[in-house]
């Protein structure tokens, strides 16, 4: 990794760093409010981190400094590299911050939370950081290419579109039983189908997610989706007037 | 001669607005003004060199390095203050610096904190606390700070108050001393670049209307003054842009002398020129070739 890129993270990070005390309480408050569901408490630990890591590119968008950056010593790549690099950190620090938030919970209120202490493997671990880095290796891309704000709109969008595509994808990789029953029936007809992936995809990481080959699986995808999204996001930059 | 800047037919194409094809150099230790009317193309020329805008065409070569090609070392050997000076506001003077110092190889803290004194910029004070003027001293601070060769300054003294402008300037010249540090310093008060500025670069529209060295420019341009009955085709052609009055007219030539020898004994009044007359004269001409092209 470059200098440059290793300044940028080392900025965001000291950019960031007066959020982190009240980022970290925020973060437990949130999964506390969740505990009872263990993968609607999962998505909300991986939302939170991905907000983390938006932070540093939400900070430099309020304050216009990416022309001052790019005006520094290093290239487009190097800037890219740094950015990518600061999520990768952040999303390490998110799951050290979501395993120590889970045991606390689990140990303070096992009761009213009995699933949790499942989040505590490689399996959770593994949820956690695709969901986090799948966000990030997304978000990227629009990032450099629109900027912050028109990105967030694009990903969200994006990402709504995605997901609602992968589930309904996902509802028909299951046996038939696993996805049906539920509250489903009161929601109009194209959620339907959605509340189905949803529940498919908890059943699939369930059933799946902690196997070496799924995990190795996860990686290769992982690591494919980092060279695409990289690519996406130098061609992008590289082209960008700041 | 050894450049450090040489922009070789740069070009750069926005809806609305295209540099066409600019070209100039910046021989070491010296300092050259960039000037002209407001949307001249004077911001996007650094903006190019600093690669932040991607050029449409062209070269830009910073001590005979390709800016695009050896983007990381042109840019550790350079030092800039940009139009905007984008730093966090809830940063105190020496937190915005530290976060720009690992970015620079040869960053000099003590030296940043010695120009912070100097400049009576407070290091302990937030910088959404400092005015425009103690910003633009901030960005100096840091364009100062890591022994930088080339220089460039976008705007470098609006905002300032009279006393520090005139010892900035003096900074800069004194800068120069070396021999081997240069400055690009793109400016609306001409004033400031007859005292320093040893080129002058002049842009307008996008189009690049002259660069040439100060002492040339004083000795072949000149304002002339005089009653309307002289203007006739002949004296037209050696002027660039006339202004009438009721009294008679103003008007720039590029030639001095030429004009001297036609117009001698005819009461008309030769005096030498400002880079303000200059900036008014061929901003004029601009407009007026504009609203020509309209009819």
């Amino acid at each position: 990794m470059s200098k440059p890129a290793i300044a940028l993270l080392k900025k965001d990070l000291r950019t960031t760093r007066i959020l982190w005390a009240p980022m970290a309480f925020s973060y437990g408050v949130f999964l506390l409010m969740f505990m009872e569901n263990a993968w609607v408490y999962l998505a909300t630990g991986a939302c939170l981190t991905f907000v983390a890591a938006a932070t540093a590119l939400g900070i430099d968008d309020r304050y216009q400094t990416e022309p001052l950056f790019a005006a520094l010593p290093g290239t487009r790549g190097s800037l890219v590299r740094g950015r990518y690099l600061t999520w990768g950190v952040v999303a390490a620090a998110g799951l050290a911050l979501f395993l120590a938030n889970t045991v606390l919970i689990h140990t303070s209120f096992g009761s009213r939370a009995p699933r949790l202490a499942s989040l505590v493997s490689l399996k959770g671990g593994t949820a956690f950081l695709a969901g986090t880095l799948l966000a990030g290796l997304v978000f990227l891309p629009f990032h450099f290419r629109f900027g912050f704000w028109r990105a967030m709109w694009w990903f969200t969008a994006a990402g709504i579109g995605l997901s609602v595509a992968a589930l309904n994808a996902v509802a028909f990789l299951v046996p038939s039983g696993v996805s049906a029953g539920g509250q489903t029936s009161a929601l109009p007809g194209s959620f339907v189908s959605t509340a189905r992936g949803l529940r498919a995809l908890v059943w699939l990481i369930e059933r799946y997610m902690g196997r070496p080959a799924v995990i190795a699986a996860a990686a290769v995808v992982l690591a494919v989706s980092v060279y695409l999204s990289y690519r996406m996001s130098m061609r992008f930059y590289r082209n960008r007037d700041l | 001669m050894e450049y450090a800047l040489e922009i070789k037919a740069l070009r750069k194409e926005y809806p609305g607005f295209t540099l066409r094809d600019v070209s100039f150099v910046l021989p070491r230790g010296h300092i050259m003004g960039l000037i002209g009317p407001n949307g001249a193309g004077k911001t996007t020329v650094i903006k190019l060199i600093l690669n932040i805008v991607r050029p449409s065409a062209g070269e830009v070569k910073i001590f005979g390095l390709d800016n695009l090609r050896h983007e990381e070392e042109v840019k550790s050997r350079t030092g800039f203050v940009l139009d905007e000076t984008p730093f966090y506001g809830y940063f105190k003077v020496a937190g915005a610096a530290s976060v720009i110092a690992p970015f620079y190889k040869a960053w000099d803290g003590a030296r940043f904190e010695m120009l912070c004194r100097e400049f009576e910029l407070p290091l302990t004070k937030r910088v959404n606390a400092l005015s425009r003027g103690m910003k633009m001293k901030l960005a100096l601070a840091v364009a100062l700070s890591h022994g930088a060769e080339l220089i460039l300054l976008d705007e470098p003294t609006s905002g300032l108050d009279p006393v520090f402008r005139r010892e900035l300037l003096e900074r800069l010249s004194g800068l120069i001393q070396d021999g081997r540090t240069s400055v690009l310093f793109s400016t609306h008060i001409t004033s400031d670049l007859e005292r320093v500025a040893d080129y002058i670069t002049f842009l307008r529209e996008g189009d690049l209307i002259f660069s040439a060295g100060r002492d040339e420019i004083l000795e072949k341009w000149a304002i002339v003054k005089g009653g309307t009955e002289l203007l006739d085709e002949k004296t037209s052609k050696l002027f660039r842009s006339v202004s009438r009055g009721p009294y008679g007219f103003t008007a720039l030539t590029a030639d001095k002398e030429e004009s001297r020898r036609v117009l001698a004994g005819r009461g008309a009044v030769i005096e030498r020129i400002h880079l303000d007359d200059l900036v008014f004269f061929l901003g004029r001409e601009g407009q007026q070739k504009e609203e020509a092209a309209r009819e």
